[in-house]
């Protein structure tokens, strides 16, 4: 009984000695991770905490902490349901990001593998720069150059009027507005989303080609039974990845390009979100009123889809075949 | 003679680099597009059509853009002060950040690991966010364009995993000659790890000078505007060019919008063309840095 008291003291003395040495000879790591630690307590854990005013009936002047809660607490979330938008900006979502995975989830497939075929390797470099590049240019600038090239002087809009067509506004007109976006999201990161594809086929051992071609096997074939199957877990992930953003768009870029005479293809949850809480435009309901709680309980809603979403993607990719992310 | 079918340049290869050529003149042309446009003059793109080469070669445009009253230096040098001081800054506190966790003894790894993974899949969203921002009083500030995204914990991941690789026992050298943990940060960790700086500095400020989103919804305040927001309010618009330039004036001077619109967006992109030969050298090995996984 006594030794062992003794021996708990003693190991509490050391632990106590070691603590104390420890710390003399690192606190200066403590002021370094400092200011790390506060940046992400005030910039990512207090906007967690800031959740809690979809709750609430929140009143800037009152702050997270002190605005009263919303009867019933899910109140908001009641109203979204009822709302005459959530229809819409729902449909558009998903259209445009379903839309978008078709068209653009295989194009940077397609692309590593034409470029896999070219053996000439200075052309092979040359495209490929090209084809990084609009990836670092801005959103803005992307947007920008679209406009330019719709503009009722820019080169499309001339040539139709040239064959007697007469274009319009492009940007006006609510049926055009998925094709722009997704086909200006192709252009801008296809080639930078092929890099990991290629980098997936770089890891293929060159002797399974070469028996491949013995067997008599000729390019498509070759394509089909090495390139592809190498690429399957790379090409599984970024799916998982991309089916659980089906519910996000890059509504940034939205904001950009549309307008109140395209909402009806064009407006989705982010930017009903934007408009809800934080520019308060008109033309949502035509009120121009901002509601910030009910635009968080949107946001809120967008987030737990978003996570349900990876959850049943992943779990159905781990059912399936060998690789999930977690 | 299998292996001489392989080398054979067939009717399949013609096709590949036909296509290939094809799609490299799509990614090229809406820039190659603007570059002719700025460069041609007024008359020529009201008589013709503009499609693949300049016509009445001049620099109308971008002398009326440099000389009028929109100010684009301004905004420019706000950018580049951004993009300067921004990058600065996070490269600081991510070094700062990421060199505790290469210290065995240093208690509290496994909580701020924690700490740090957790802001990676959990998000406040944007109404909390904006909310937070505009409370801490740093609308129109210069804050808000350097300071909230300081930290990103992704990076410090990578920077870690790079410092690991330092050997440690020049550190431990470094500690024996009395060194603290300041200085042998500054002075050998940093040095070694030059090629990560540089890369990171390289993509933060391109990322800086590409921004648009905090200082759309943070920045009302005409002087602190970057040139991203300028572009926005010139070419995106409904009111579009008229809201920094006069048309009264081009059309005196006769140069037309889309001459003003294109030139200002080869002034925009002129920077990230600058360094791209060099981001392009660094990017490819930087997205294998970040698809490892500890």
């Amino acid at each position: 009984m006594v030794i062992q008291q003794t021996l708990k003291k003693q190991q509490k003395d050391y632990k106590r000695k070691y603590l104390a040495s420890n710390l003399k000879r690192n606190w200066t790591l403590y002021t370094m991770v400092f200011p790390g630690f506060i940046l992400i307590l005030i910039f990512s854990y207090i906007p967690i905490y800031g959740i809690v005013m979809a709750f609430q009936n929140f009143s800037p002047g009152l702050g997270f902490f002190r605005s009263p809660w919303a009867h019933p607490w899910y109140g908001h979330f009641l109203n979204m349901f009822k709302d005459y938008y959530f229809g819409r900006i729902m449909t558009n979502t998903l259209k445009l990001s379903i839309y978008g995975l078709l068209w653009g989830f295989p194009a940077p497939i397609v692309l590593a593998l034409l470029f896999n075929e070219i053996k000439h390797s200075g052309y092979k470099r040359t495209a490929q720069t090209i084809s990084y590049m609009p990836y670092f240019l801005s959103t803005v600038i992307i947007v920008g150059i679209l406009k330019i090239l719709f503009a009722s002087e820019g080169p499309i809009v001339s040539l139709a009027a040239f064959f007697g067509n007469d274009m319009g506004n492009i940007f006006m007109d609510p049926n055009a507005f998925r094709t722009l976006y997704i086909t200006s999201g192709i252009w801008t990161s296809v080639g930078y989303s092929s890099i990991i594809y290629l980098a997936a086929i770089a890891g293929v051992n060159p002797e399974l080609y070469e028996s491949a071609v013995i067997d008599g096997a000729n390019r498509l074939q070759q394509v089909r039974y090495i390139t592809l199957p190498a690429m399957v877990p790379t090409i599984t992930i970024l799916l998982i990845l991309s089916v659980s953003g089906i519910i996000n768009n890059d509504y940034q870029k939205i904001l950009l390009m549309y307008n109140p005479a395209i909402y009806s293809t064009a407006d989705v949850i982010g930017t009903y979100v934007y408009r809800m809480g934080i520019s308060g435009d008109a033309g949502t309901g035509g009120t121009g009123i901002i509601n910030q709680s009910y635009a968080a309980a949107v946001g809120l809603f967008q987030s737990i889809v978003s996570f349900l979403l990876l959850a049943i993607a992943n779990l159905f990719a781990r059912h399936v075949g060998e690789t999930s992310l977690w | 003679m299998a292996q001489s079918k392989l080398k054979q340049f067939n009717k399949w290869d013609a096709l590949i680099y036909a296509v290939i050529g094809i799609l490299s003149v799509v990614f090229l042309y809406p820039i190659w597009y603007c570059l002719i446009t700025s460069i041609s003059s007024g008359d020529a793109l009201n008589k013709n059509i503009i499609l693949l080469w300049p016509m009445d070669l001049t620099l109308e445009s971008y002398k009326y853009v440099f000389t009028s009253d929109a100010n684009i230096f301004f905004y420019y040098r706000n950018s580049i002060f951004y993009a300067v001081a921004g990058t600065a800054l996070s490269l600081t506190v991510t070094a700062m950040m990421a060199y505790p966790f290469i210290i065995k003894d240093f208690i509290g790894k496994r909580f701020l690991n924690v700490y740090m993974v957790i802001t990676m899949f959990f998000s406040g969203g944007l109404l909390p966010y904006f909310i937070l921002v505009s409370e801490l009083g740093m609308r129109n500030t210069v804050w808000v364009m350097i300071i909230p995204g300081a930290l990103s914990v992704y990076n410090t991941i990578i920077f870690r995993t790079f410092f690991r690789s330092v050997s440690s026992s020049l550190r431990e050298a470094a500690y024996i000659d009395g060194a603290g943990h300041y200085r042998v940060l500054a002075q050998i960790v940093v040095p070694v790890s030059k090629p990560l700086f540089a890369t990171f500095a390289l993509f933060g400020m391109v990322g800086k000078w590409n921004e648009w989103f905090t200082s759309y919804l943070f920045i009302t305040d005409q002087t602190l505007k970057p040139i991203q927001i300028f572009l926005r309010e010139s070419l995106t618009t409904i009111q579009g060019l008229s809201q920094h330039f006069s048309v009264a004036q081009m059309t005196q001077i006769r140069v037309l919008p889309q001459n003003v619109r294109t030139a200002i967006v080869i002034i925009t992109i002129l920077p990230i063309l600058c360094v791209y030969p060099f981001l392009q050298k660094y990017f490819v090995s930087g997205i294998m840095i970040g698809s490892l996984k500890e």
